[in-house]
């Protein structure tokens, strides 16, 4: 099983939840696909066995070969190179370059080579009790961690398909996410109980709804008298997979880099794990009967 | 006329909190909101749209099956693994999840079947509000290319500004260091970073200074919620001494914000604490930005 856990908002508690889970699911790894803020490694502190550099073919111009014709600065959808022939100027924005290829594609005169460059590093280790880690971290200055985050997906359906996944995603509802929720057959979505968590957690379920996949919702830092997200996914017909009490304590726990099931609440995050086999077997019900 | 964006590496600092709170001191200005996958200020702003403007991004690859005769020139050569031959429906079919629309197929095709076509990817709102003009953005879940919509709300908001002949344009920004971060830096005067003390939020700090003087912009911190951990709010002061980082101000955990935000009133009118570290950082930031 594939369980990706998402919120929309950041600070909510997906790291926090997502890093227990692999204490109690059997035959897990967990997956840290936050590849631009990856905190997983604090609170799992991994025995790391393998390092990987994530390179991608970035264009090299040949100034001898050249005639500034611009055909590759006209074909680039990124705006990555731009070429002004009066002045002889050449520029490359290295940051925009999604490494598609277009440009060496085009040139009439074969004068772009590509060369792989290092964008970020994959990480693969132990923790807890020997459930497996995988990481990903994008070097500073980076733009885009998409296609790391799809090769991450292929290990995991490749290599990691016989055990049960625990992706950690990053915040908000652009491709990084997107590419965190493609392979998973369930969405965890953690809301905290504020009107800033209910408008992300809309926005995200809206992504999750048009890429088809089961999810329920994880209330974290869950209040008595403020339950607007229950509100939310009663009104909606949406499954609430658990809650998480607030506790300051287990923010200062927390803080200090130590996981949420080393301070407690093991029968709610064990709960969380039931709720998500359930909804899940009611989602194939209901699609079989759909068939 | 300065700009000034609010940041933080990890989500759930206080980002957004801070910038609304912030606009009951500075005057003179224009706001926008750079977080276009998750925008919230506007649930406390309650803008009046006066304009609305739709995003396109380069949208999707179309195969016209009149004249595609299933050559797989185009799968060969595409790089993001989006082209497969679907053994069912017995014809090449392009993924649109995992396709950049780069537009190499199109260009590779010997029969001219494929072509890119734009698509809507979001909106873009010019507003009023009872604190000043305000530009914000939707970006529709898992649509691509936010540093450009990021783009699109700067050059809006910079052009309200100056028409406005406003001092400060404030912007809310985005967690992360990818794209949408990276292009909300474009011509922005100082980052008001907010942290927070914990591991995690240490971790993506640093992330962010690097990337932030990589770029070469002036930034001052803000520790939020400072009491959850003592020790490691000394390490930051620490930090900010050993770095020459100007430390804005420190904030307690106050559940007078959160009430304050979950009722749409502004902490700065309810917590009188809040307030006045509200007071500090805007005298802070005017004296530095005057220079």
């Amino acid at each position: 099983m594939i369980i990706s856990v998402a919120s929309g908002k950041g600070g909510t508690g997906k790291t926090a939840i997502a890093t227990s889970l692999p204490f109690i699911i059997e035959n897990s790894i967990y997956v840290d696909m936050d590849a631009e803020e990856p905190n997983g490694h604090i609170i799992l502190r991994p025995k790391i066995e393998k390092e990987e550099n994530f390179c991608m073919p970035v264009p090299y111009i040949d100034a001898e070969k050249c005639t500034y014709c611009g055909k590759c600065a006209q074909n680039c959808k990124y705006g990555a190179i731009a070429i002004i022939k009066k002045n002889k100027k050449r520029m490359f924005f290295k940051k925009l370059c999604h490494s598609c290829g277009v440009c060496s594609f085009v040139c009439p005169k074969n004068a772009i080579i590509e060369k792989d460059e290092i964008k970020g590093v994959i990480r693969y280790g132990k923790a807890g009790k020997g459930f497996s880690f995988m990481d990903a971290s994008l070097n500073v200055g980076e733009a885009s961690s998409t296609r790391m985050l799809s090769y991450i997906n292929k290990k995991i359906v490749g290599e990691f398909k016989e055990k049960n996944i625990i992706i950690d995603t990053a915040p908000g509802t652009a491709c990084p996410v997107v590419e965190a929720l493609k392979e998973s057959d369930f969405a965890l979505l953690v809301a905290e109980p504020t009107l800033f968590s209910l408008n992300d957690l809309k926005l995200l379920i809206e992504l999750i709804e048009k890429m088809e996949k089961p999810f329920g919702i994880v209330v974290n830092k869950a209040e008595k008298g403020n339950s607007i997200i229950q509100d939310y996914a009663e009104d909606q017909s949406i499954n609430i997979a658990g809650e998480i009490p607030f506790s300051l304590e287990l923010a200062q726990h927390y803080s200090e880099g130590k996981p949420v099931i080393e301070y407690g609440f093991e029968d709610e995050l064990k709960k969380i794990i039931e709720s998500i086999k359930i909804i899940r077997s009611e989602n194939e019900r209901n699609t079989c009967i759909k068939r | 006329m300065k700009e000034i964006l609010v940041l933080s590496g990890k989500g759930g600092t206080g980002k957004t909190t801070l910038a609304l709170n912030l606009l009951k001191k500075f005057t003179n200005k224009t706001i926008a909101d750079v977080d276009v996958d998750a925008a919230d200020m506007f649930i406390i702003l309650e803008p009046d749209i006066m304009l609305k403007e739709k995003f396109y991004s380069n949208g999707e690859a179309k195969i016209d099956y009149s004249l595609c005769n299933s050559c797989g020139i185009c799968m060969k050569h595409c790089r993001f693994s989006a082209i497969s031959f679907n053994a069912c429906d017995r014809q090449i079919q392009i993924n649109e999840n995992n396709c950049e629309v780069c537009g190499l197929c199109e260009l590779t095709c010997p029969n001219k079947a494929i072509s890119i076509k734009e698509s809507e990817a979001g909106e873009m709102f010019v507003s009023q509000t009872k604190e000043g003009d305000f530009i914000h953005a939707r970006l529709y879940p898992g649509s691509e290319n936010s540093g450009k919509l990021v783009e699109k709300v700067k050059s809006a908001a910079k052009k309200k500004a100056e028409n406005n002949g406003a001092e400060y344009l404030m912007e809310d920004g985005a967690p992360g260091i990818g794209c949408p971060v990276i292009s909300s830096l474009v011509g922005i005067d100082y980052v008001i970073i907010v942290t927070e003390p914990t591991l995690s939020g240490v971790h993506d700090l640093k992330r962010l200074k690097k990337l932030l003087d990589h770029f070469n912009i002036k930034y001052g911190i803000v520790i939020n919620k400072a009491d959850i951990n003592e020790k490691i709010t000394a390490n930051l002061e620490v930090f900010c001494k050993e770095n020459s980082v100007t430390l804005l101000e420190k904030m307690n955990y106050s559940k007078c914000i959160v009430d304050s935000l979950n009722q749409k009133k502004y902490a700065y009118d309810e917590c009188e604490n809040f307030r006045q570290k509200i007071n500090n950082i805007y005298k802070k930031v005017v004296k530095i930005t005057a220079n």
